[in-house]
């Protein structure tokens, strides 16, 4: 069940169809803001909440697919299409495009609160990632430069003993960046620095059969 | 002159008789009346003779018998002496008179013998030229009467007035210088006419040499003179005839030599005529003709046969010019040739002429031969005898085998058809068109459209048929390709109409649609909740009821836009619609594996109706019948009918064999229907087209089983107008 303060957006030129989708949801217990174009949509600022867009293929000011297309570069909620006539080719290119689903209407309630669901909790999923990575790219910049330069060689999976002479530096010396490393970055275990460190982005650079030669 | 003379000789005779009687009487010596006769006899001849002794009897015997008279002198010696003196000298002067003297006088008279018998006029004059003497010819020519002796005959009256002056003056010439003279004049004849004579005359001399007279003979030369000049005229016309012949004229001799050439040549090739045109006359002819004209003459002149060239000559402003000569030999007795008549004609213009009508036959021949058609010509009795080179190759005809085209040509089955209509057509001059298949050179045969039209002469009467044919074969089957390909594309594009219009329906129907049944839900929604939220529930109903309004709304303008449109009404059998329509349909029909039974009316009225209209009104009924047995098992059978419906009406019906339909009214209402795809608009569209007809639709279940449509069209359905109610 979708919980509150979560918001479903509705993009579609005729007033009716928006409306009895809205009414739908409000009967379910969503909250929904629709559009009667996308420009209108655009230039609404969207709250910072879980949710998703429902939205025709047939527009006045630009079609549907190709919205999706030019949203995909930002961060922007899942979508649902809804269309008068649906072809396969099109629902082919919404599907892979990543739309959550294409439905062609008349709809049963049912199938669309299916999709809305499913596009929402995408969008959660999508949102907690953000998050945590927000979160653990603030970790990362408290680190200083040679710790900078110690993370992917410890992430690699060299000993201390390689890592520290590829850095040329003593063993030691790698230990305490290691362990600065660990605190800073707010993790218990190496594992659970490796798992971080591959979200950010962090590649692994070094092997340890490599950093044997 | 010979008057005088004569006179003269009888006096003399008297004389010698009077003195000889005389003489006799005074002598009285009657022997001395012989003496006249021995004296004259041989002088005068006998009758002078008899007549001198005559008187001098008659004179002796009147004086012896009447001496009364004479008595003194016979008395008288002196007296009769002076008489005998008197006597003598009379005798003596008679003498004189009758003696020769005689050799001139003799002469004198042969001469009149001769100009008497000259065979002309012939006269003798004196030195002065006075007539002596005229023979009787120039009296009786002139019709002149006078004496023989009339010195006043002046032959100058006889003359003609127009040579008078120059005869008289010729003839006092010769009189004075006494050369002979000679003149040609014309004298007038007794009658009037003038004829042309020549006179001649001599003088004649004595021994001394003086002029004694003349002699002269004028002869009737005016047949002669005729005659030369017919002649002269009739040469000088030759000489005209050969200088204003339109053509010139060379004469050669035997052996070609050239003899003689008219003005017109002469002027021609700018020669002299006093020069002998002994000139290269090869060198006139244009080089590319020398050979054959040189070979021509060669063989001609030694065969001795006419010849005819036509060749290029060198004229005198240097231009070449066409000239046609013909030249024929002229033989004498003996057969040998003694002249070559050249006629040469300047034949440049129609040489041109006719090298300009040869070249415009050719590009006429060129042109017919190479018109990307097919042309023959007939005889006015319609008998084909050219056929162009086109149509020979086309036909593998030889040129001359052009009367067999009809038998060879043309196909059988066409033949008794062709042969009706040629025939007519020759028979009344109309244009004649037909179309045929005609046998091409590798045996196929091919559709030809031949078209001829007649050829009149001057009288109007038909001289020959020129004929054209064109092959339409790929032309024929092309249309008849595009006839498959038309009807292929129009029921192509009366699908893709209903389509179009089921789309477009689609598109208008479906949003309110969507919303009605969201709504729906939302209603649902509001009354599930716990407690059934009413309020909500009543407005999403609302939303409903409008949203379903909206979509009646847009059927009833789809319905308004056909009545709208206006139908375009014509009349239509009904039954030609119906295999239009099944013929259109029949991919599908076959697709859906159904067999269709037909039971069409005779003799069914044309209605008035728009016919596309009308055609998507069957569609839609057959499809609608085809799909409601879609589910059926065993075979689907559809039967359309058509007959006459009741008062004056055409009816028809379609019938399935499906389930059949719960309740028949409501499926003509929009939106109703029983199938899983489609919008239920098909009816509800036909039935606005029959209505916009004046007609009705109606559907009943059949039995055992089925629904059967009936569409009944009034026979004089009016046209109705257009209503703007949409």
């Amino acid at each position: 069940m979708i919980g509150q303060g979560q918001i479903v957006f509705v993009v579609d030129d005729d007033p009716r169809v928006c409306e009895a989708i809205c009414d739908l949801l409000a009967a379910t217990g969503i909250e929904a803001v629709s559009f009667g174009s996308v420009a209108e949509y655009v230039a609404f600022t969207r709250p910072d909440a879980p949710a998703c867009l429902v939205l025709d293929v047939e527009l006045p000011d630009i079609n549907g697919l190709e919205f999706q297309r030019q949203a995909a570069q930002a961060e922007h909620p899942p979508i649902v299409f809804i269309t008068g006539h649906g072809d396969i080719p099109s629902s082919v290119r919404a599907i892979k495009g990543g739309a959550v689903d294409f439905l062609t209407k008349p709809f049963a309630d049912h199938v669309l609160l299916d999709a809305i669901r499913s596009a929402v909790e995408r969008d959660k999923e999508a949102r907690r990632n953000r998050e945590e990575l927000t979160r653990l790219g603030a970790r990362l910049a408290t680190l200083t430069p040679r710790e900078r330069e110690v993370l992917p060689l410890v992430v690699s999976g060299l000993l201390n003993k390689q890592a520290a002479q590829a850095l040329g530096i003593s063993e030691t010396t790698l230990e305490i960046h290691r362990g600065k490393i660990m605190r800073k970055m707010a993790v218990a275990s190496l594992a659970d620095l490796v798992r971080i460190a591959g979200k950010l982005g962090i590649e692994v650079t070094h092997s340890r059969r490599t950093g044997a030669e | 002159m010979n008057v005088l003379s004569s006179i003269e000789r009888y006096g003399m005779v008297a004389a010698l008789g009077l003195g000889a009687g005389l003489i006799a009487f005074l002598t009285d010596e009657t022997s001395c009346l012989l003496a006249p006769i021995v004296l004259v006899w041989p002088r005068a001849g006998r009758g002078p003779g008899l007549l001198s002794v005559g008187l001098a009897a008659a004179t002796f015997a009147v004086l012896t018998f009447q001496v009364g008279v004479l008595a003194p002198i016979a008395d008288s010696d002196a007296l009769r002496f002076a008489t005998f003196l008197a006597t003598a000298a009379l005798i003596g002067w008679a003498l004189a008179g009758l003696s020769p003297d005689s050799v001139g006088r003799r002469q004198e008279h042969e001469a009149r013998l001769i100009v008497d018998s000259m065979p002309g006029l012939g006269w003798s004059a004196d030195p002065q030229g006075n007539f002596r003497y005229l023979n009787s010819s120039i009296f009786e020519y002139t019709g002149i009467k006078c004496e023989a002796d009339q010195p006043a005959f002046a032959g100058a009256i006889v003359l003609h007035p127009d040579e008078e002056d120059r005869v008289v003056e010729h003839w006092r010439e010769c009189l004075s210088t006494g050369q002979p003279y000679e003149s040609e004049h014309r004298l007038r004849r007794g009658d009037g006419e003038y004829r042309w004579f020549r006179a001649v005359a001599r003088p004649s001399r004595d021994a001394q040499g003086r002029i004694t007279g003349w002699y002269g003979l004028t002869l009737d030369i005016d047949d002669q003179r005729k005659a030369e000049e017919a002649l002269r005229k009739s040469q000088s016309e030759l000489a005209l005839i050969l200088e204003s012949i339109p053509g010139m004229i060379a004469v050669a001799d035997g052996d070609g030599r050239h003899a003689y050439a008219n003005r017109r040549l002469l002027d021609y090739l700018d020669l002299n005529p006093s020069k002998s045109i002994v000139y290269p006359w090869i060198e006139a002819v244009h080089p590319d003709d020398r050979e054959a004209v040189l070979k021509v003459r060669r063989y001609s002149i030694k065969g001795g046969e006419p010849f005819e060239v036509v060749y290029r000559r060198r004229r005198r402003d240097g231009a070449y010019r066409w000239i046609r000569a013909r030249v024929e030999p002229a033989r004498d007795e003996s057969g040998k040739i003694i002249r070559w008549y050249s006629l040469l004609v300047d034949v440049h213009e129609e040489k041109l002429a006719e090298q300009a009508v040869r070249e415009s036959e050719e590009r006429l021949r060129r042109l017919i031969d190479t018109i990307p058609a097919l042309v023959w010509c007939a005889t006015g009795a319609g008998d084909a005898f050219y056929l162009n080179k086109r149509l020979l190759d086309y036909s593998g005809l030889a040129p001359d085998e052009a009367s067999q085209a009809r038998t060879r040509l043309i196909h059988p089955d066409d033949v008794p058809s062709l042969v009706d209509t040629w025939a007519d057509c020759v028979g009344t001059g109309q244009s004649f068109r037909i179309i045929y298949r005609l046998r091409r050179a590798d045996g196929a045969y091919r559709w030809h459209e031949g078209r001829a039209e007649p050829w009149r002469d001057e009288t109007g009467a038909i001289a020959y048929w020129v004929g054209v044919n064109v092959d339409i074969d790929d032309r024929l089957r092309a249309e008849q390709a595009l006839r498959t390909t038309q009807a292929r594309f129009q029921r192509a594009s009366q699908l893709a109409g209903l389509a179009e219009v089921s789309a477009s329906i689609a598109h208008e129907v479906n949003q309110p649609l969507a919303a009605v049944v969201t709504n729906s839900h939302a209603c649902q929604r509001w009354l599930s909740t716990e407690p059934p939220n009413l309020q909500r529930a009543r407005l999403a109903a609302d939303r409903i009821i409008r949203d379903a309004n909206a979509a009646a709304e847009v059927v009833s303008r789809v319905r308004a836009l056909f009545r709208q449109t206006g139908p375009t009404k014509a009349p239509m059998d009904l039954n030609e619609v119906i295999a239009e329509v099944l013929d259109l349909l029949v991919d599908d029909i076959s697709a859906r594996n159904v067999v269709i039974e037909r039971s069409l009316g005779n003799g069914l009225p044309r209605v008035l109706a728009d016919r596309v209209q009308f055609q998507q009104v069957l569609v839609n009924l057959i499809r609608n019948g085809m799909e409601a047995m879609d589910g059926l098992d065993g075979p689907k059978r559809l039967a359309i009918r058509s007959r006459r419906g009741e008062g004056d009406a055409v009816a028809v019906e379609v019938r399935d064999y499906g389930s059949g339909v719960a309740d028949p009214e409501s499926i003509f209402e929009p939106f109703f229907t029983s199938k899983t795809h489609g919008m239920g608009m098909g009816l509800a569209i036909s039935r606005s087209i029959v209505e916009a007809h004046d007609g009705r639709i109606r559907v009943a279940q059949a039995h055992p089983t089925g629904t059967v449509f009936t569409v009944i069209l009034p026979v004089h359905a009016a046209p109705t107008p257009a209503k703007a109610d949409a």
